[in-house]
């Protein structure tokens, strides 16, 4: 929908929106400052906040105030000064895409069917209309397909920051070695299936006694 | 009002909360004690279904309060939670393996095509209430003993035992706080299962408990006794007006002798968990459990209140003194703390809600009937 994009970011229609290629290399016309340029100020930022530090165990205030005036120029860039490259600044767009798609039609998708339920709950055919029956029990899953492209689209799409702009993951994660993160994966595979398969028996079995048995 | 408050005022406020929090749910532990109970005090499937249905009504409060503990320190001291979670990885990590195996075992255990069978899911239940709270003690001991961890100027936590946090368990202290706890959740698991069923017909099994009561106050005695002998002889970390952390010859009795209202904490929650044992026992009383609660949390907050307050650090690092945390370089910042003082606000609510679901479950005593109904776990 033309002009959409420009209304929602900028809530007026004919604005600018940067895409990827003038946030990462900068656009000077638009007045975009490129990852680049921003990760040179984070280094700074970076190396006055080592100064401040050292300074302020070394009991020098001047120093240490000389350092914090240049930090805080910096500080909304500090994050830029860990990555390697500009590209680096970009999450993975296709996972973003195509999950945040995803969910987006599915959330269409979820009122529909529930307008269709209420019309033949309505009509009083909900029991016997098999056709929305059937897309009612794959909705239960798609419900659950849709949560997790959320959780894609949140957490994919935030990547590289942990706080935007201030700390990337790689500099927030645990210092942990792989192996204590591996026995921990594997202990949730281990126990997880075993508690859905006990789940869906216990479903499974509720389901063929039905309402008639309770 | 809340706005003027002091930044220093404001720590030590919100360690009050996180210790009546972290207090309230060792009283709630008595799930944790009841399910171990379980092989013990019910003979037949109908005192076993009792035992489940009874504390089956309680776990989520237990487990909340958990979780409310672990979210309070996070949010009034986050460098403590980033410290700790990261760093004593595998004690926190087993913690919770332990309670997603009960969350689901109330629920599954008597469930036909439960695919593991009812003995698993009450195994699961006797590891959440022994591993579990075994763990969490031993935990809360390194409050005293300290961890093993250096901080770097950027606040990232090495950990400097490759066991990552299970070293703690390996300290005859924080061993030996850990089975006081899991024999203090038994006696009121004990006391809580005596309140909320109705033994009509069921003398043993009300025997039973009570003599369950009895011996697992013995056997959580000596524990007991080498805890508070050890604390209070104990060198301390302690930490001077300019943030240097040392050693103290002991540090916990000086902390006790100059808060003597935590002194006073400590020794009325343990008379009254005393008398209710007592009460329990020889006066056949259903009441322990309240006041053994009460004395409990008493305990509970003598406990955090030492570990925190007077210039001590309440998450001492022994592999590097310096980097202990205090309340006071652990804590949120002041805007922060303010803004949850006045959400705390709601807390008394939230309180008054739960006394009053409570109130209305255990209205009537569990009875026998009840328990072979669909609704029954």
């Amino acid at each position: 929908m033309p002009g959409l994009l420009s209304f929602l970011a900028n809530r007026q229609a004919g604005s600018f929106v940067p895409g990827i290629d003038d946030l990462v290399y900068g656009n000077k016309d638009q007045k975009v400052m490129g990852v680049a340029e921003k990760m040179k100020k984070g280094q700074q930022a970076v190396a006055d906040l080592a100064a401040f530090k050292h300074a302020r165990k070394s009991k020098n205030d001047a120093a240490a105030k000389t350092a914090l005036d240049r930090f805080t120029a910096n500080k909304e860039f500090l994050g830029y000064g860990y990555l390697s490259t500009p590209e680096e600044a970009v999450p993975p767009v296709s996972t973003a895409f195509y999950s945040f798609h995803i969910m987006v039609v599915l959330g269409s998708f979820f009122p529909v069917l529930f307008v269709a339920c209420l019309f033949y709950t309505f009509k009083k055919k909900i029991a016997t209309t098999r056709w929305l029956l059937s897309f009612g029990v794959i909705s239960l899953f798609l419900g659950y397909v849709a949560q997790q492209m959320g959780w894609v689209v949140a957490e994919v799409g935030r990547q590289p920051w942990a706080i935007q702009g201030l700390m990337p993951v790689k500099v927030a994660t645990t210092n942990i070695a792989v192996g204590h993160v591996q026995a921990t994966f594997f202990m949730f595979l281990a126990v997880f299936p075993l508690l859905l398969i006990a789940e869906i028996k216990i479903m499974l079995k509720q389901i063929s006694i039905g309402p008639e048995g309770m | 009002m809340i706005a003027n408050l002091e930044y220093g005022t404001l720590q030590q406020i919100w360690w009050i909360l996180c210790s009546v929090v972290g207090s309230l749910f060792l009283f709630l532990t008595f799930v944790q004690g009841g399910n171990t109970l379980l092989w013990q005090v019910a003979k037949n499937d109908v005192e076993n279904s009792l035992v489940i249905n009874s504390l089956g009504r309680k776990w989520e409060l237990t487990f909340t309060t958990l979780v409310l503990f672990g979210g309070a320190l996070f949010a009034a001291f986050p460098k403590f939670y980033a410290t700790s979670f990261g760093g004593a990885y595998w004690v926190w990590i087993l913690i919770l393996f332990t309670f997603i195996l009960q969350a689901v075992s109330y629920e599954y255990r008597k469930k036909p095509d439960n695919f593991l069978g009812a003995k698993t899911y009450e195994l699961f239940l006797l590891i959440n209430g022994t591993v579990g709270v075994l763990l969490i003690g031993a935990a809360v001991g390194t409050f005293f003993t300290g961890s093993n961890f250096t901080l770097n100027d950027y606040n990232q936590v090495t950990w400097t035992n490759p066991l990552r946090g299970l070293e703690a368990a390996f300290s005859l202290f924080n061993l030996s706080l850990g089975l006081f706890l899991v024999f203090n959740a038994r006696v009121l698991g004990g006391m809580y299962l005596l309140n909320n069923i109705n033994f009509s017909a069921l003398d043993a099994f009300e025997a039973r408990l009570r003599k369950s009561v009895w011996i697992n106050f013995l056997c959580a005695l000596p524990f007991l006794l080498y805890v508070l002998v050890s604390l209070l002889m104990m060198q301390g970390f302690s930490v001077d007006a300019s943030g240097t952390v040392s050693m103290v010859a002991n540090k916990y009795l000086q902390n006790l002798l100059a808060m003597p209202l935590v002194l006073g904490l400590l020794l009325v929650g343990l008379v009254l968990v005393i008398l209710a044992v007592l009460g329990t026992v020889f006066k056949r009383s259903k009441q322990g459990i309240w006041l053994a609660g009460l004395g409990t949390v008493l305990v509970g907050l003598a406990v955090f209140f030492t570990a925190g307050f007077n210039n001590t650090p309440f998450y001492p690092s022994k592999a590097d003194l310096q980097s202990s945390l205090t309340i006071m370089n652990a804590s949120s910042s002041k805007y922060t703390l303010t803004a949850m003082t006045y959400v705390a606000l709601g807390i008394p609510l939230v309180l008054a809600y739960v006394a009053f679901v409570w109130r209305q479950m255990d209205s009537q005593k569990l009875a026998a009937h009840e328990v072979v109904d669909e609704e029954s776990y």
